[in-house]
C-alpha cells in the first residue's frame, strides 16, 4: 500500500469516526433538562407573565410543563429531545386533556382554571354506526359493516390544576384493534387520527362541567409534529 | 425501526422468489458449463447481458385475484441484438440474452404458483384461515345495550369450527337501527340496541395478522375485519358467550 493510498484510508476512518460521534450525541438524551430561565425564554406570549407550575419528567425524552400566564391563563408545554436539543413540541392555553404519544405509550396531560371545579375525566371512544357497499351483485361485492362503538374510562383529575395519566388500557387495546383492520378501508370507515377520542369533564357530584373559567380569556395553542393531538369534546348527542 | 412494522413480510411469495432465482442460476451456469470454453464470454458479461435481456414491455393482467404481468416486447433482447450483431459477438451472448426474456415468464410461473399455494394455506372464507390462534382472545364491550355477559374462551375455540359463512346484510342491519331510532325520542337514545355490541380482540389469522372480531348481541354471529374484507359468520351451536355474571 503506498502511502499515499494509507492517508486516504485514515482519512476517511476519520470521517466515518467523527460522523457516528456526532451523531450518537446527538441520539444521547441529557439527564438534566432546562432550566427554569431556558424554559421561560422559549415559551409564547412574551410580554405577559409566566409562573412555571411544576417540571415533570414523562419519560427520557419528553419533559410536560405546566405554567400559569397572567396569573389566571392555565397553560402547558411539553418538551421533546429532538436534533440533540429540547424542543418545544406544543403548546396550549385552554384545552381540555390532550393527547401525548410519547416514545412507547400515549399519555393524556392536562393543566386547567381549579375554578371549573373538575373532579375527574371521562375519555371516549366513539364510533358512529356506518356500513359500505361496493360493486353490489357482482363477484367482488364488498360489505363492510361498522357497529356503533361507545366506551368510555374515568381518570381522576387529581389535587392540583394540572396532571397526566396514560392512556387507560382497556380503551387503548380497544381502539387498536379497531383501527388494526381493513388495512385500506373504504372512505367511509377510515379514521383520521391515531386515537380518535373525546372527553367530557366531571365535578364531584358526577355532573358534566364545562371549563368556563379555564376558557374565560380565549387562548389557542400549538399542537404540531406527531407528539400531541387535541381531543374533541364529548357532543352528548352522540351517545347511545 | 418503524419499517419492521410496515414492511409485511410474504412468506409465501418470498420462497417462491426465492425458489425462481436459484432455478435461473443453476440453468445459466449449466449452460455456461456447456458452452465452449474457447468462445463463452465472460461471467461478468454474462451477469450483465442477462439482465439486459430480462428489460421488456410487459401487460399487467388480474388473474385469479393476482395482478399477472406478461412480458411481450423484448426490448432488452432487441438492443443486445443491434449492438452486439455489429461487432458480430451476437452469437456468443444470445442464449444469455433470452434466458434472460425467459425469465420474465419465470417470475409470471412463480407468482401464479405462490397464488396457488396462499389459496391452499390460506383458503378464502374458511373461518379457520381467519381465527387461527385464539389462545388470547378477550372479550370487551363496545356497546352500552351489549348485556353483562361472560365470555368462556376454551369454549369459543371449541365453537370456531361450527361457524359458517352468511350473506352480510349491511344495510339491513343499519336500518334496523335507524328504525329503532326514529321510535325514539331525543332523550331515550340510550335504549338502542346495537347488533354487534362485543368486540373480541387478541386473535391472529393463519397469515400472522391480527383479527378483530365483532360479536352479535346473541353470541352466535361474528364479523371478521380482515386486512381487504369483511366476513360474516354464523352459528347456531355457539355457547361460548353466557348471559349474565357467574357466581364463582
Amino acid at each position: 500500500m503506498s502511502r499515499k493510498q494509507k492517508g486516504i484510508l485514515v482519512l476517511i476512518l476519520a470521517c466515518i469516526i467523527g460522523i457516528s460521534v456526532y451523531f450518537s450525541q446527538r441520539m444521547v438524551v441529557p439527564d438534566d433538562f432546562l432550566s427554569e430561565q431556558e424554559i421561560l425564554a422559549g415559551l409564547p406570549l412574551e410580554n405577559l407573565d409566566k409562573e412555571i407550575q411544576d417540571i415533570i419528567q414523562i419519560d427520557e425524552k419528553t419533559y410536560f410543563v405546566p405554567y400559569i400566564a397572567d396569573e389566571n391563563v392555565y397553560s402547558t408545554s411539553i418538551f421533546k429531545w429532538l436534533d440533540g436539543k429540547w424542543t418545544n413540541v406544543s403548546e396550549s392555553t385552554w384545552a381540555g386533556p390532550l393527547l401525548l404519544q410519547a416514545d412507547s405509550e400515549p399519555y393524556v396531560f392536562w393543566n386547567i382554571h381549579p375554578g371549573d371545579n373538575v373532579e375527574n375525566w371521562e375519555l371516549y371512544f366513539l364510533y358512529s354506526r356506518d356500513y359500505s357497499l361496493s360493486y353490489p351483485g357482482s363477484e367482488d361485492e364488498k360489505t363492510f359493516y361498522m357497529p356503533h362503538i361507545q366506551v368510555s374510562e374515568t381518570i381522576s383529575k387529581g389535587e392540583e390544576s394540572y396532571g397526566y395519566a396514560p392512556l387507560p388500557v382497556e380503551l387503548k387495546n380497544t381502539v387498536e384493534a379497531v383501527t388494526t383492520n381493513p388495512k385500506s378501508p373504504p372512505e367511509t370507515l377510515s379514521f383520521s387520527m391515531k386515537y380518535p377520542l373525546s372527553w367530557q369533564a366531571h365535578n364531584s357530584e358526577g355532573e358534566a362541567v364545562i371549563l368556563e373559567k379555564t376558557r374565560q380569556y380565549g387562548g389557542g395553542g400549538r399542537y404540531g409534529g406527531d407528539y400531541v393531538s387535541m381531543l374533541n369534546e364529548l357532543i352528548e348527542e352522540e351517545l347511545e | 425501526m418503524n419499517f419492521m412494522f410496515e414492511f409485511e413480510w410474504n412468506t409465501i411469495e418470498m420462497v417462491c422468489t426465492a425458489t425462481a432465482w436459484a432455478i435461473l442460476c443453476f440453468w445459466i451456469i449449466h449452460m455456461y458449463k456447456k458452452h465452449d470454453p474457447e468462445k463463452r464470454p465472460k461471467k461478468r458479461k454474462i451477469v450483465v447481458i442477462f439482465l439486459v435481456g430480462l428489460f421488456s414491455v410487459s401487460i399487467d393482467l388480474p388473474v385469479f385475484g393476482e395482478m399477472i404481468s406478461i412480458a411481450i416486447l423484448p426490448i432488452g433482447l432487441a438492443v443486445a441484438y443491434t449492438v452486439l450483431n455489429r461487432s458480430r459477438r451476437w452469437e456468443v451472448y444470445s442464449r444469455y440474452a433470452w434466458s434472460g426474456f425467459a425469465a420474465n415468464y419465470l417470475f409470471m410461473v412463480t407468482t401464479l404458483v405462490a397464488a396457488f399455494l396462499s389459496s391452499q394455506l390460506y383458503p378464502e372464507g374458511e373461518i379457520e384461515t381467519y381465527l387461527d390462534d385464539v389462545s388470547g382472545a378477550e372479550l370487551i364491550t363496545i356497546h352500552p345495550s351489549a348485556k353483562e355477559s361472560e365470555f368462556n374462551a376454551e369454549q369459543f375455540e371449541e365453537d370456531v369450527s361450527g361457524f359458517e359463512l352468511e350473506d352480510a346484510d349491511v344495510i339491513g342491519w343499519y336500518e334496523e337501527v335507524m328504525e329503532q331510532e326514529q321510535d325514539l325520542e331525543t332523550n331515550e337514545r340510550n335504549q338502542i340496541k346495537e347488533k354487534f355490541p362485543y368486540l373480541i380482540t387478541g386473535i391472529e389469522s393463519k397469515e400472522g395478522d391480527s383479527v378483530p372480531v365483532y360479536l352479535e348481541a346473541d353470541g352466535k354471529g361474528m364479523l371478521l375485519n380482515t386486512k381487504e374484507n369483511q366476513y360474516y359468520y354464523r352459528s347456531e351451536s355457539a355457547s361460548f358467550l353466557k348471559e349474565g355474571v357467574s357466581e364463582e
